[in-house]
């Protein structure tokens, strides 16, 4: 087996360790809180899901910005990678949210400030991956995906900052004043954090590892042709 | 809705997603490695059958 491969599995065994450990943190470690009750745990997936959706759309911004300076394959690789897990990530941001708020506010969805940019943003690389798949021209197809995964990027600290700048009802648990969780609580977050870091790292590296064969395959099939 | 039914349908979307996401990249990397294997194959076959003629 070759040393990436044995990387590979090193880390999708890491990832499932500190899933677990997640879970117990989340379910069992973390004390249970006074007014949402168990529900409030729903927290512990809900924002590191949706610190992942925003650092891959991060990795998949600076990708395009390379690919557009630089050129080169392997930028857009990255950056289409990127993106597709970001969205993955981001469509379990809604739908968890979606659940917490049917148990806290009595309704599925709001047209508040931080659920309607959330939707917006999701909406841009959903375009992203239309995009990806209807253009032929593998030049033109990077390009115009860079332009859209950059432009969408901008929408990345509106989401975040939509609770600071508009009135809205969605809870603020990190603001200027620090931190608003118990010792305990923030330790189950901050575990949780790592394991979908970690899981996000094993699944970018597989995905670029596979854009990289499907090239090997469409540069096969015209030798063929 | 019982908030306990909802948490517990969150979390089991949460590795719906996940472990769905996970399969769909497996299903997809035995394709394009099968894919790769043939066409390697069919190349290798035709430079065979060229050199043989040559």
């Amino acid at each position: 087996m070759k040393t990436r491969e044995w990387a590979g599995l090193a880390l999708t065994g890491l990832s499932a360790l500190a899933m677990m450990a997640a879970i117990y943190a989340a379910l069992v470690y973390a004390p249970t809180e006074r007014v949402m009750g168990a529900l409030q745990r729903i927290f512990y997936f809900h924002v590191p899901v949706a610190v992942v959706a925003f650092l891959s759309f991060g990795v998949s911004f600076v990708a395009s910005i390379g690919y557009l300076a630089r050129g080169g394959r392997r930028w857009d690789q990255v950056a289409y990678a990127a993106a597709e897990i970001g969205e993955v990530f981001a469509s379990l941001v809604i739908l968890t949210g979606m659940m917490w708020a049917r148990a806290a506010w009595n309704t599925w969805w709001t047209w508040d400030p931080r659920l309607t940019t959330t939707l917006v943003l999701w909406l841009i690389y959903a375009g992203y991956l239309i995009l990806r798949g209807s253009v032929e021209d593998e030049i033109r197809r990077a390009r115009y995906s860079a332009v859209v995964a950059i432009l969408g990027f901008l929408d990345v600290p509106v989401v975040f900052m939509a609770i600071r700048w508009w009135r809205t009802i969605h809870p603020v648990v990190f603001d200027s004043s620090g931190v608003n969780l118990e010792p305990a609580m923030l330790s189950a977050f901050l575990i949780s954090l790592a394991a979908f870091v970690i899981l996000y790292v094993a699944l970018l590296l597989a995905r670029v590892r596979q854009e990289s064969l499907a090239d090997e395959v469409e540069f096969l099939r015209r030798r063929v042709q | 809705m019982n908030s306990t039914y909802l948490l517990v349908a969150a979390y089991a979307l949460i590795w719906v997603f996940v472990f769905g996401y996970i399969a769909w990249l497996g299903r997809r990397q035995a394709w394009l490695q099968r894919e790769v294997e043939l066409l390697r194959k069919a190349i290798e076959g035709y430079s065979g059958r060229k050199a043989a003629r040559g």
